[in-house]
């Protein structure tokens, strides 16, 4: 017998209170594990959806319309193309695949078409990746950290917002998009003449059902020298991590580029960064909500405990048991109480962002086991916060006065 | 001298600010291995007496000594240390814990001083077993008979090997058959064992198996 083995007996003797009072504490760790849940995987989500974007930063010239993010290079002016270095350069952190790029309108036969000049990826500038940094609360920043050529598998691939990255291109290779290429009826090792020049069609692009499609992709020198407006180009397409964007990524790079235009995809990045923003916002409200209405009722519970208790304390009081031993039984059920109260919290909290998160928020929501020590540690702390007061005032029962009481 | 009173008063002030004295002036001593008596009219302050002599309360004024050391100042740990060294407790309203069996509601006690759980067992077993409880461990309080509580408290109050049992009407909740079964049982321990009874009756019965009487009026011996 030993004071752990009295605080087991005595829970397991009303176990139906013990249910009651371990209810508020079980329900506030579940919302908050759920609500974390499906924010975890939103923002993984939107990782995924910006990483097959490959771009999410635009550096256009002073002046370009940025309407419509697909179409804004198009015949815009021009900035010289050092500006890819001069980021490079800097110390600015959270920025990847820098890919410059220069746009014009060109005729073919009588037909529009668009001319895009691109550095393939073995000539795209990278800067290193930037650090990631997980557990609670941190945004997961691995997602946004890739930066290598393939395509990246995903089975949240949006088609409409992929640009596949060309991994090579030779500086007479050209690159054709689905409807350009039902125009010119070209086919893939076949030959179009655009001003004055021969290209090999490497490839047909599968359609995207934007302007790409319509677009002719080469190398960027080539068309520089083609269209005579050498060591310039229309924009800068950059891969920036999502969070560094949120912590001012754009202010500090038009810092270093004061005479362009530099903007996000606005509705992909914001509104969801937004979404992220709100139900982290939302999960500290529930948290200090929870701390509080959790903490108040184990309180309850536990105050109710003790005065039902009373007579039983001044006799383990009478028997010889100190004022602390008796304070630190009832912080020991606190703990008990709080250790279970968070692992069932944690377990329905997962449940339920598993179940509801594909119906509510449309995201796959997989347990995630951090959570559970946390939930754990959480739980324990609310339920000896609450259980102080009451514990100290069962320490202060005094064994005569029960032994009065009949 | 086992235990010593020396003008002890005690006051209790009461919630609505009206002071009770339940006790005035009283002096006393107690030879070791005596069985004492307590007796007196309701409210005459037998209760507060025989807590003060336990170490469950402190006197407003006056000193108790234990084997010469003083308890009238000591300090809350003090009095506990005390309490689970040397006394052991049997009450009118049997006290027993509701969840634990009768073995377990030894085991505390036991526990407090032995720390190895097979011992405990061992020795609140034997305990039972002295008490004529053997086939009855197992069982609830609510599960025993009136009479089988009372000997699983007396059992208890001997887990620590005191040197005194107080006992607070033990046998104010039993039928005349079951109490002097109990009365003989104390008895027996004062005898045998050689352990200091004190013992709170209103029954002039209960009294006769005392060697010592103190009677109290109003809060003094007379
Ligand atoms: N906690 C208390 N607060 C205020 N007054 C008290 C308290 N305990 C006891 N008293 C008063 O002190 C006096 C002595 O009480 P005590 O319990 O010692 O009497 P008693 O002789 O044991 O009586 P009984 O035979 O009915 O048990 C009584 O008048 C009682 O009302
Ligand atoms: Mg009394």
């Amino acid at each position: 017998m030993n004071l752990f083995n009295l605080v087991w007996l005595e829970l397991l003797h009303r176990k139906a209170r013990l249910v009651s009072g371990l209810m508020a504490i079980i329900l506030g760790i579940a919302v908050i594990v759920g609500i974390r849940s499906v924010t975890i995987f939103s923002e993984k989500a939107v990782a995924v959806k910006l990483d097959n974007l490959g771009a999410n930063i635009l550096v256009l010239p002073q002046g370009a319309s940025t309407d419509d993010y697909y179409t804004a290079d198009i015949d815009a002016p021009t900035f010289p193309e050092n500006y890819v270095e001069r980021i490079v350069t800097s110390n600015l952190s959270g920025v990847d695949n820098l890919s410059p790029k220069l746009s014009r309108r060109v005729k073919i036969g009588n037909e529009n078409f668009v001319l895009t000049g691109i550095l393939p990826a073995n000539e795209i500038t990278a800067k290193p990746l930037w650090q990631t940094s997980g557990l609670m609360g941190a945004e997961l920043k691995a997602s946004c950290a890739t930066a290598t050529s393939e395509n990246h598998p995903s089975e949240l691939k949006d088609e409409r917002l992929t640009r596949k990255v060309i991994d090579s291109l030779d500086a007479l290779d050209c690159y054709v998009g689905f409807m350009a290429a039902k125009k010119l009826a070209a086919a893939e090792g076949g030959k179009i003449n655009i001003e004055n020049k021969e290209f090999n069609i490497v490839k047909i692009l599968p359609e995207t059902g934007t302007i790409d499609d319509g677009r002719i992709f080469a190398h960027l020198h080539t068309v520089q020298k083609l269209l005579g407006i050498e060591n310039q180009i229309s924009a800068i397409e950059i891969m920036g991590c999502c969070n560094a964007i949120s912590e001012g990524l754009l202010s500090k790079m038009r810092n270093i580029l004061p005479d362009t235009r530099i903007t996000t995809i606005g509705q992909i990045v914001s509104t969801q960064l937004e979404t992220n923003k709100m139900m982290n916002k939302i999960s500290l409200i529930f948290l200090i909500i929870i701390l509080l209405v959790g903490g108040i009722s184990i309180g309850n519970y536990m105050a109710a405990n003790v005065n039902e208790r009373k007579r039983e304390i001044g006799i383990y009081r009478m028997i010889g048991f100190s004022r602390s031993e008796i304070y630190s039984m009832l912080l020991l059920k606190a703990v008990i109480l709080g250790f279970f109260g968070g692992i069932l919290g944690c377990i329905l909290g997962t449940l339920a962002g598993v179940i509801l998160g594909p119906q509510l928020a449309g995201i796959a929501v997989q347990p995630i086991i951090i959570l559970l020590p946390f939930s754990i540690l959480s739980a324990i702390i609310i339920s000896v916060l609450g259980s102080l007061v009451p514990a100290y005032l069962a320490a202060k029962i005094e064994p005569y006065s029960i032994m009065q009481e009949e | 001298m086992i235990l010593q009173l020396q003008n002890i008063t005690k006051q209790y002030c009461h919630r609505n600010g009206a002071v009770i004295k339940a006790l005035s002036d009283v002096s006393a001593s107690i030879e070791k291995g005596q069985f004492t008596a307590i007796t007196g009219p309701s409210g005459s302050g037998k209760s507060t007496l025989l807590f003060m002599l336990g170490g469950l309360l402190r006197p407003s004024s006056g000193s108790i000594f234990f084997n010469g050391q003083p308890l009238h100042n000591a300090g809350d740990n003090a009095l506990s240390e005390f309490r689970k060294n040397n006394v052991g407790y049997v009450m009118q309203n049997f006290s027993l814990v509701p969840y634990l069996i009768a073995e377990e509601n030894v085991m505390v006690a036991v526990s407090l001083l032995q720390k190895d759980k097979k011992k405990q067992k061992e020795i609140a077993r034997g305990l039972l077993a002295a008490v004529g409880l053997s086939d009855r461990m197992d069982h609830y309080p609510k599960e025993l008979s009136s009479g089988q509580q009372q000997r699983v408290a007396i059992a208890r109050a001997l887990a620590n090997n005191p040197s005194i049992i107080l006992a607070d009407e033990p046998t104010g909740n039993l039928d005349p058959l079951l109490a002097s079964e109990i009365l003989n049982l104390l008895k027996e321990l004062n005898t045998e064992r050689g352990i200091t009874i004190i013992m709170v009756t209103h029954s002039p019965e209960a009294a006769l198996y005392a060697d010592k009487k103190i009677l109290l009026k109003d809060g003094c011996v007379v």
